[in-house]
């Protein structure tokens, strides 16, 4: 079986992201593979290990992006693909899918596993265009896969009272919930040996897309600027014997916000 | 939350990024049980182990990374940022290294592949004994040449981790030191075999410390050991540690600055979240001088860590780099430990914070593995070329 795994390097959430003047300060920000792709990465490591084939890892940027595929490689994709431009910065859903889905029109692949969203911009768009632009099935959210061949999968899709099951022909789109696999660590070996293992970068103007696809901003949708929201304040503990804590408690919550008023 | 001034250099991020993906698996919770029952990290040790990192330094061909001193330091200060204790198991990097540079092919193959793997660990080092301290030379403990074997006795204290390692690289008188030339001179390495020895010539006695460091003294009886467990030529262990103890340097300064980032880290956010008088503690000088101070001198040892690293690695000498570079981290992890208590007042009392054991596991830097007062006499003697002090 051979699986795609289009990655997003987002910058890391754990980090004090700071916001000036409706901006991101790029300043000091760490970048990471977006934990819900790692989520997708380690399915399909998964599907590989048990049916056996290969995993691609993809994705779009400058040669920054290049440190998220090794990482990648170095969990155990078997190769990765690197589509260089000079900036993606400010692209919307519907420009990231106009390009996977030329970059991946003449590539062989039995499926294409991607994260439920991107950890940045939470918006879920670009697998759905991804299935449309390539005129493919696609089943979200999904938390196992079953009865795997090169033809078909069953897939397990999360309700909220059930799970609903779907067998999907191939080749096909699928979008993974973070339930489905803690993604594993990078070993040293694993880093060793993606030192070895072959990356290739393709030039995003080669590609032969539409000139209005690469224009930078948004094509469909624009963001204008980011804003943080406040800060929580500072909890407060009661401390002490509960015929005490209690009424305290509940006399903050009746004088402080309403509550039980 | 992280805060990226104290990230370090943006060098190996992908062994940072994987090193702090495995100690978030070891959180505070877990340390401070371990340090209230002084229990062995065995879950912890094993998971460093099964990825790799332990094994950075022994070559591939033997199955580690073949990587050199820089990786392996950066490992090490990872672990100490994210407030785990690499102390448990830092050992097993920096011990093979007498293994590797002077045990012949035969040894190499036998014992480097499951160091490697972790079938065995190779983490305890006898060396000081209770009347030599650094005095090296003096050391007491007897290897006695009988056939093909030597008939051990004496005494070693501050054996860390014995209980918990395999194999032990022991150095031992193999010729009076009143026969000798050079006082050097007459000193072996040889590896013992513990799961053997123990009971069989070897006695391990616990010694419970100011924080869980697994150290003990060992006695040794009439230990046998195979002759063909000697490393290098008998004589000369003295010069084979030598060359060790710079790697070992360069590790643990990396480890103290480690120490100094997750300190400051914390001492950082707790001042500027922490509001007394309508404002954050951290608005005042006094408050935020010690951190800003302590983070200047973490920054310096930090690249002399890189400096003292590179040498080793390029294989250049490195003796004046790598005491610089444990001095100085030492001195500021310490400084850093001593800044985040005060900023937390009384919270950095509590043990949920963390930081009263991160203060009680970083203070044993100015004393081991090299007392920062012999390092001085080192710089001042073999750097600065005044007379000798001791």
């Amino acid at each position: 079986m051979q699986i795609i795994v289009p990655i997003k390097q987002v910058p890391d959430v754990a980090l004090n992201i700071k916001v000036k003047d409706g901006e991101i300060v790029q300043e000091g920000i760490s970048w990471v593979i977006s934990s819900w792709d790692e989520t997708a990465l380690e399915a399909a490591l998964q599907l590989t290990e048990e049916a056996g084939g290969e995993v691609t890892v993809l994705s779009i940027g400058t040669a920054k992006v290049q440190e998220a595929l090794r990482k990648a490689l170095a969990l155990g994709a078997h190769q990765a693909l690197h589509i260089q431009c000079d900036s993606s910065a400010g692209w919307d859903s519907y420009q990231v899918a106009k390009v996977l889905a030329k970059t991946l029109a003449d590539q062989d692949y039995n499926l294409i596993i991607t994260g439920k969203q991107a950890q940045d911009s939470d918006a879920g768009l670009t697998p759905t265009m991804l299935a449309e632009f390539l005129g493919l099935p696609q089943v979200t959210n999904i938390t196992a896969f079953k009865d795997v061949s090169d033809a078909s999968i069953t897939l397990h899709r999360k309700g909220d009272d059930g799970i609903e099951i779907s067998k999907m022909t191939l080749p096909g789109v699928v979008t993974v919930n973070d339930s489905l696999a803690e993604p594993r660590l990078a070993s040293m070996r694993g880093i060793m040996m993606a030192k070895k293992k072959p990356m290739e970068t393709v030039d995003i103007h080669s590609l032969g897309l539409a000139p209005e696809v690469l224009q930078s901003g948004g094509l469909m949708t624009e963001v204008v600027q980011y804003e943080k929201p406040d800060e929580r304040k500072e909890g407060r503990r009661f401390e002490g014997d509960e015929t005490e804590t209690v009424p305290e408690v509940m006399q903050n919550l009746k004088k402080n916000i309403g509550l039980f008023a | 939350m992280l805060n990226q001034a104290f990230a370090g250099t943006g060098q190996f991020a992908e062994i940072r990024d994987a090193v702090r993906g495995l100690c978030a698996k070891f959180p505070g919770a877990y340390w401070r049980q371990l340090d209230r029952e002084r229990t062995y990290p065995e879950e912890f040790v094993q998971a460093l182990t099964d990825s790799g990192f332990l094994a950075v330094l022994i070559p591939e061909e033997f199955g580690g990374s073949g990587l050199g001193v820089q990786e392996a330091a950066t490992i090490l200060e990872e672990v100490q940022r994210a407030a785990c204790n690499g102390a448990a198991c830092h050992a097993q990097m920096y011990i093979m290294g007498t293994l590797l540079r002077h045990g012949s092919p035969e040894q190499k193959s036998k014992w480097l592949p499951p160091i490697a793997s972790g079938e065995l660990r190779l983490q305890a080092f006898g060396v000081t004994e209770p009347t030599s301290g650094t005095d090296t030379t003096s050391l007491r403990t007897f290897a006695k040449r009988d056939g093909d074997r030597y008939i051990v006795n004496g005494q070693k204290l501050w054996t860390s981790r014995a209980e918990h390692s395999d194999l032990m690289l022991l150095l031992a008188r193999t010729t009076p030191k009143e026969e000798v030339t050079k006082r050097t001179a007459g000193l072996s390495v040889l590896l013992v075999d513990l799961r053997e020895a123990i009971g069989n010539g070897i006695t391990i006695q616990p010694i419970r410390t100011m924080m869980n460091h697994a150290t003990t003294e060992v006695f040794f009886e009439n230990l046998e050991v195979p002759a063909e467990n000697l490393i290098g030529e008998a004589g000369k262990g003295f010069r084979y540690i030598l060359d060790g103890m710079n790697a070992e340097r360069i590790l643990i300064a990396a480890e103290c600055v480690g120490d100094a980032r997750w300190f400051l880290e914390k001492s950082v956010d707790y001042a500027s979240q922490r509001v007394v008088f309508d404002r954050p503690i951290g608005q005042n000088q006094g408050v935020q001088f010690p951190i800003a101070r302590a983070f200047a001198e973490t920054e310096a040892a930090a690249l002399m860590v890189r400096e003292a690293a590179q040498r080793f690695d390029s294989g250049q000498p490195c003796g004046k780099e790598a005491n610089l570079a444990k001095l100085l981290a030492a001195d500021a992890s310490w400084k850093a430990a001593e800044s985040c208590l005060q900023t937390h007042g009384g919270f950095g009392f509590a043990e949920e914070f963390d930081i009263e054991r991160k203060f009680r596991e970083t203070r044993l830097y100015q004393v081991a593995p090299i007392s920062t007062n012999l390092i001085l006499s080192y710089l001042a003697e073999h750097v600065l070329g005044l007379p000798r002090s001791y």
